[in-house]
């Protein structure tokens, strides 16, 4: 299959590895637009010499025209089969290289881009880019019966081709110049295509919100007024399509009457026979034909040069976040010393988080624990200097960093798959699922799946959305418990669970963690609790530190976590 | 799959659907096909100009003929491309526009369905139910069409003239006929499950291909890139592979195809041979007969191929068909909702606005889908302007008795009346939910608030952000209130999302709101802030809130606790504190500084290094 290349270098090879299949299936393809010249002209010799004849010499050439006929339509049919299996290896490849870039651990600087652009740059324009091996599968045999039939064309008269190659010259370079103009075109159709399927997307996701609000209609209305000005863009785009192609054909439709012009006063002269000019204007169809299946490639050509040039950007956007240079050794103990630390809203945070301890950060304001979130998880660069196990985070790969201080977010996604695909795809190794079972109990996701018609085999709808918030914060926390992290660093893992269930969970994750660092990120008091020590953000950095039992009687404190 | 759960119309269905979406485009129509017919009559051009020239210099041998007969020919051909170009061009507005609409009411329609439905089937299913059945028809309307034309066209006038020809050569060429309708046939019953498996292959990539997108964040974090990576690759091969088998019948349709051309070639030969031979044909007939069966091949094959893009455009329009007259009555009322909301067409459509937004909950039951009942025997009491807080542990019914009171629910059992209004015949608008995720729309700040009421004006709009407390770093975003938020523009932290949701709910004005957990994803110090934007948002109407922090239930009026299902009790904070029941209980688990895990602080403890 396609070879695929990891970050971000482009496929350089012209047709994305295929130029080998792609090549053939032309080869191909010529044979049977030749034959397709040969077939009239061997059955016009036919017609000629054995008609009324023996059934001997018609028996020869039937004979021959079947084998000419077999040959054509074998080459044919070979040649598409491969043809198409080129252009979806292609476009498979590309898709696999976008996907690889969209997903790469780095993320992508740059222009933030819309999730169902992305999606259409590797569902749509990966097939529009590989559409470029139609376009060689019919150039290249159009080409080919264009060479034979000026060829033969030449042999009968030699004003005729030169007139008509100057005409065909014309009618190309008039097809280009054209077709740069429709690009324009496609390419505000393509936005428009994005926009419905944005606008369609947006109101899909947000419809629990509108349905809160009665205000499905006008978001239908909205979702209207962007279908309409699509519409607008598109048939804008063909009508250039179909001006583009009436102005081809009918200059090969014009060049052909003045052939056969130019050829009947030559008839009329005496120097041509009747018979030539017959056979002149066969080879002319031949060529327009062949002028006609090359101009009408240039949409083609059009839409995938658009398309080429989002799938490049893409490809060479910069990486976000790039890797260090120091693998660390091995697992370490887990660790944790931040010192200075400015990024975002933080203002030199100062903390040190000693191996196997539980620490609960708690945060004045969302700025504070969003920054911290962000470095942690190596999402964003920071001055000063975070250590785990005494090597400076952002001099790791970013994979190795995450790998030994994995953050669980609370709003984290779930995937498509069942409740027990989902946990275990946060522990690693064959035995990933046995591995989660004390974690399901830990964050009594068992509790949830005993309501569920599968248990933890039950499939989840998109995203989750069939569970409640709470449940789904329960899956969440038990994959982030699978995934044995040296440190794990747990955001408002419980914010939408009720008291009890808080309670009851909250000493799972500390079992669960037991001498493993911790982080928790919460304002739940049955979570800091648990905590071995507690410290207080404010304004960027530490405020005050003590246990949940010595701050609860702080005010500051109590107004935080109790209010 | 899932998608099976949307239902597919019947030809009669389909067509009148698509009949209706495209009726104001009736006379483009027209004019397109009379526009199409004429061009393809043009293809006729060089065949007559080269039998006028044969008769000329066979004939008067004039060349004073030759000019006009040419610069006839030279006219007609522009003239066919324009009519081409013109025809196109109709056919094209003819169709997107039939389409659009079309996508609309899908679109529609989909929105009307109840919100679970809508889960359960994915985001991924709705799009290409919508969006993607629409681009396959239009696709097909921009190229096939057309072609189908003018190849029926060039097929009529060819066999009318192998037909005048000699009846015996036509009944030799009509020979491969049998051979056509029977690979056609085969060809479809082999290429339709073939498509429709191509299809469900690219909505199993499509699916998880959306969710790797949306959920990139989250892939990162937890190092699952690569293994979701993997399996997109292995669904975009077997995309692939699918598409491949269906070309392999393509191809294979194609060889058939010209075995019966090669049949029909060699009877016409065979025969032709043995009339010229008895003597009852002549050559130049019989060589004739020969080349017109040969022009009759490119149309009958573009013909034939066409089918198939025919099919699977009309596939998607039976599919698209299928969504829009799911519930059409629901629909129709979307549709009469556009024209504007006000209390004329509340009365109109049969649903009143309640007087005041007091709530009155009866006997309710309800469960899922033929399950032990969720809820049972509720029954409670809200006052008008009262604030009434729902706690309770997880499955207690919260979101279920929420989902009763808004109308997501029908109850099997017992009553629920807003202002006096059963909620059957409630106006939709009577009612607000503020859910706890709320979703930014893709649009500016200005856009996120008109959606709840599309007439408010500016004054309203800053008025509402005002008293959420959302004026201020509104008005600081980068280009004020035309700031693109949500998808695609500036980023909201939860805390904003939720008062850009609040604020929508005080445009929309409803006199009973319904908040599920407001303050969920705020933090110590914005919390108090969220509480006073949830105050101010409720001053005024009654308030259902559903509460995890028990400080936000202190904070209600009066606080209904459910436990598996029933209403366990209903008082004040203190009343409540003072029975004893499951309220005390959950309020001192949630108040008690205890060690829950048993643990110490370490001793040498050193956590920060304060300055």
């Amino acid at each position: 299959m396609a070879r695929s290349d990891a970050g971000p270098r482009l496929p350089r090879t012209a047709a994305g590895g295929q130029s080998g299949p792609v090549a053939l299936s032309s080869l191909l393809l010529s044979v049977h637009q030749s034959g397709y010249v040969v077939v009239p002209l061997l059955v016009g010799a036919a017609v000629d010499t054995a008609l009324g004849e023996s059934p001997a010499v018609l028996l020869r050439w039937c004979a021959a025209l079947a084998a000419v006929f077999a040959l054509t339509a074998v080459a044919g049919a070979l040649g598409s089969r491969l043809n198409y299996a080129a252009e979806l290896a292609w476009a498979h490849r590309l898709r696999v290289a976008l996907v690889r870039r969209i997903l790469s651990p780095h993320g992508f600087a740059g222009r933030a881009r819309r999730d169902g652009e992305l999606t259409a740059l590797v569902l749509r324009d990966t097939q529009q880019r590989a559409g470029l091996a139609t376009v060689a599968g019919t150039v290249v045999p159009a080409l080919v019966s264009m060479v034979i039939g000026f060829a033969a064309l030449l042999a009968v008269s030699a004003a005729l081709a030169a007139l008509l190659a100057a005409g065909v010259g014309t009618t190309l370079l008039l097809s280009r110049v054209l077709s740069r103009r429709l690009t324009a075109r496609i390419d505000a159709e393509r936005g428009g295509l994005l926009d419905i399927g944005a606008q369609a997307e947006d109101v899909l996701t947000g419809l629990r919100t509108l349905k809160g609000l009665d205000a499905e209609a006008e978001s239908v209305e909205r979702y209207r007024r962007v279908s309409r000005s699509a519409v607008r863009t598109r048939v804008a785009a063909i009508r250039w399509e179909s001006a583009y192609r009436a102005v081809n054909s009918a200059a090969s439709g014009l060049l052909m009457v003045a052939v056969i012009w130019f050829g009947g006063s030559a008839v009329l002269d005496g120097s041509m026979t009747v018979g030539r000019l017959v056979g002149a204007v066969g080879l002319v169809q031949v060529i327009a034909t062949a002028l006609e299946r090359l101009t009408s490639m240039g949409t083609l050509i059009a839409r995938a040069s658009v398309s080429r040039t989002a799938i490049d950007e893409m490809l060479r956007a910069p990486a976000g976040v790039p890797d260090g240079p120091l693998a660390p050794p091995g697992p370490g103990a887990g660790e944790v010393r931040l010192s200075g630390v400015r990024a975002g809203s933080l203002r030199g945070l100062d903390l040190r988080v000693p191996a196997g301890s539980h620490v609960g950060i708690v945060s004045r304001t969302e700025a504070d624990s969003d920054a911290l979130l962000a470095l942690l998880s190596r999402e964003g660069a920071y001055e000063g200097s975070v250590l785990l196990d005494d090597v400076e985070l952002r001099e790791m790969p970013v994979t190795a960093a995450r790998e030994r201080l994995t953050v669980s977010r609370h709003d984290a996604d779930l995937f498509p798959g069942t409740v027990m695909d989902n946990i275990a795809s946060g522990a690693s190794g064959p035995s990933a699922r046995l591995r989660a079972d004390p974690y399901i109990r830990a964050a009594a996701v068992d509790e949830v799946t005993r309501g569920l018609p599968h248990g933890l085999d039950t499939e989840i709808t998109e995203r989750g959305r069939s569970l409640s918030g709470g449940q789904r914060q329960r899956v969440v926390l038990a994959r982030a418990l699978a995934t044995e992290a040296p440190v794990l660093v747990l955001a408002d893992p419980l914010s939408a669970t009720d008291a009890a269930t808080e309670h009851r969970v909250s000493q799972g994750i500390h079992r669960a963690r037991a001498g493993r660092t911790t982080l928790l990120l919460t304002s739940s008091p049955a979570v800091l609790a648990g905590c071995d020590h507690v410290v207080v953000l404010d304004g960027g950095r530490v405020a005050f530190a003590g246990t949940h039992a010595e701050l609860s009687h702080r005010p500051h404190y109590a107004s935080a976590v109790f209010a | 799959m899932s998608s099976e759960e949307l239902p597919t119309a019947g030809v009669k269905q389909t067509w009148r659907v698509v009949r209706d979406c495209g009726r104001d485009q009736a006379g483009a129509a027209w004019v397109a096909a009379v526009c199409l017919v004429l061009s393809s009559a043009s293809v006729l051009v060089v065949p007559l100009l080269v039998g006028r020239i044969v008769d000329i210099v066979t004939g008067s041998g004039d060349r004073g003929l030759l000019g006009p007969a040419a610069f006839g020919a030279l006219v007609m051909t522009a003239v066919g491309a324009v009519l081409a170009a013109v025809g196109a061009g109709l056919t094209a507005r003819v169709c997107e526009n039939a389409l659009g609409r079309l996508r609309e009411r899908a679109l529609a329609a989909v929105v009307a369905l109840p919100l679970p439905t809508v889960e359960r089937l994915g985001r991924g299913t709705v799009l290409s139910r919508t969006v993607g059945d629409v681009g396959v028809a239009s696709d097909v309307a921009r190229g096939a069409l057309p072609a189908f034309l003018s190849a029926l066209l060039t097929l009529l006038v060819t066999c009318g003239g192998l037909l005048a020809l000699d009846w015996r050569l036509a009944l030799a060429g009509a020979l491969p006929l049998p051979v056509w309708v029977a690979a056609t046939r085969g060809y479809l019953r082999r290429s339709g499950p073939q498509y429709a498996h191509e299809r469900t292959a690219e909505a199993r990539l499509s699916q998880f291909l959306l969710t790797g997108i949306s959920g990139a964040r989250t892939l990162r974090a937890l190092c699952l890139e690569d293994a979701h990576t993997a399996v997109i690759k292995e669904r975009s091969e077997a995309w692939s592979a699918a598409a491949l088998r269906t070309c392999v019948t393509r191809v294979r349709f194609s060889l058939h195809l010209n075995g019966a051309e090669l049949l029909g070639l060699l009877a016409v030969l065979v025969t032709g041979s043995a009339l010229v031979r008895s003597g009852s044909l002549s050559l130049g007939a019989a060589s004739t007969a020969v080349l017109l069966l040969m022009r009759v091949f490119e149309p009958v094959g573009t013909l034939l191929y066409l089918l198939d893009e025919v099919q699977s455009a009309s596939a998607a329009l039976a599919r698209l068909a299928g969504v829009v007259t799911e519930r059409t009555g629901d629909a129709e009322r979307g549709e009469n909702a556009e024209r504007g909301e006000d209390a004329e067409d509340a009365v109109r459509s049969g649903r009143e606005l309640p007087s005041d937004g007091g709530l009155t909950v009866r006997g309710l039951e309800f469960g899922y889908a033929d399950g032990a009942p969720a809820v049972q025997d509720v029954t409670f009491r809200v006052e008008p302007g009262e604030r009434v807080a729902v706690v309770g542990p997880s499955g207690a019914g919260k979101s279920t008795v929420v989902g009763l009171v808004t109308g997501v629910h029908t109850p099997w059992r017992g009553s629920v009346t807003v202002g006096g209004v059963p909620i059957g015949r409630l106006h939709p608008r009577a009612t607000g939910l503020v859910t706890q995720e709320s979703h930014v729309f893709a649009g500016s700040v200005r856009d996120n608030l008109s959606i709840a009421r599309p007439d408010a004006d500016e004054p309203a709009m800053t008025a509402a952000l005002a008293q959420v407390g959302a004026l201020d770093w509104a008005l600081e975003l980068p280009e004020g209130l035309e700031t693109v938020v949500g998808p695609g523009g500036e980023a909201l932290s939860p805390a904003r999302r939720q008062q850009l949701a609040l604020a929508r709910l005080v445009l929309a004005d409803p006199p009973l709101a319904v908040l599920d957990e407001p303050t969920a994803e705020s933090y110590g110090g914005d919390r108090s802030a969220m509480r006073t934007a949830v105050d101010a948002a409720l001053k005024g109407r009654t308030g259902i809130v559903i509460a995890h922090r028990l400080s936000d239930a202190r904070a209600a009026d009066r606080i209904l606790v459910l436990d598996e299902g029933r209403v366990a009790a209903f008082g004040t904070h203190e009343q409540l504190l003072r029975d004893g029941g499951l309220y005390a209980e959950l309020w001192s688990t949630w108040t008690a500084p205890r060690d829950a895990a048993g643990r110490t602080g370490r001793a040498g403890w050193t956590g920060w290094t304060g300055r």
